[in-house]
């Protein structure tokens, strides 16, 4: 009985001390519109700044070039550093682009602005380029 | 007996992980008291002006004061930092305000500036979207242009 309670006692401890360590992790979503900054974009989710989720969402009319080789490389590296990628579907409707020809590493989300203030309602911290 | 101390030990352990902090007695004091830190990302050196604005209306709000407010300039928009004319005021006003001009490096040297040429009161910091990432979660309030 005296061991039990022992036991009970140092596993409800530990469980307490580490709630109070906690392993708080930042997530981030970055949106944008043109594609000058792909490359400290890449930086910044390779680095130590970056402890949790790391989103990219593009938008506007420089979305048909996620559709061109050229950013195979840019894709690549992202999916390297586990750097997530996404399309706005709203932009993809307007310029008319063939959904198939976008890159099956980015997910597809409805609105981008919409998809920003829900992920900042989960805590993300957002950054628009 | 030391099996009971042993648990006594435990169990205060225990109880301080669930404590929760006292509320502060007096919020409003502890309120007016809080002060903020800042970082605006700008593409466009004509808001300068009105950034800058910003900074000085919250630095006068209520005897507010930051500590910290960061101007980053990224983008094209970083060949008009190595405007000595362009830049006289904008540098002058952030002084007097005690804002920082931040230009991104990786701005610059995509279009060939170099930091010899930016006029005095302008930093470079290599990378301005990592900077500012790195400022929020410092919990700096960020507004990105």
């Amino acid at each position: 009985m005296k061991n039990l309670l022992f036991y009970t006692m140092m596993v409800l401890s530990i469980g307490a001390w580490a709630q109070q360590q906690g392993t708080h992790t930042t997530d981030f979503v970055i949106l944008s519109s043109d594609l000058e900054f792909l490359d400290p974009i890449i930086e910044t989710g390779a680095s130590d700044v970056r402890d949790g989720h790391f989103r990219v969402v593009f938008f506007g009319r420089q979305v048909a070039e996620v559709t061109q080789p050229k950013m195979r490389d840019f894709i690549d590296r992202a999916s390297k550093h586990k750097i997530e990628l996404a399309v706005c579907e709203m932009s993809i409707n307007r310029l008319g682009i063939d959904r198939d020809a976008i890159p099956k590493e980015f997910e597809i989300v409805g609105n981008v602005f919409l998809h920003s203030l829900q992920l900042q309602q989960q805590g993300y911290k957002a950054l628009h380029l | 007996m030391k099996t009971f101390f042993s648990s006594l030990i435990l169990a205060l352990v225990f109880i301080s992980g669930q404590a929760q902090p006292k509320a502060t007695a007096n919020p409003e004091a502890a309120e007016s008291n809080h002060t903020y830190d800042y970082v605006v990302l700008t593409r466009n050196i004509q808001q300068l002006k009105p950034i800058l604005m910003a900074a000085e209306d919250l630095s006068k709000e209520n005897g507010r004061q930051f500590e910290a407010f960061y101007v980053i300039v990224c983008g094209k928009a970083v060949k008009d930092l190595a405007d000595p004319e362009t830049m006289e005021n904008y540098t002058k006003d952030a002084h007097r305000i005690g804002v920082h001009l931040m230009g991104c490096g990786f701005s610059l040297n995509k279009l060939g500036i170099k930091e010899e040429k930016l006029p005095e009161g302008i930093k470079v910091i290599e990378n301005g979207i990592q900077f500012n990432l790195e400022l929020q979660k410092q919990g700096y309030i960020s507004l990105s242009l």
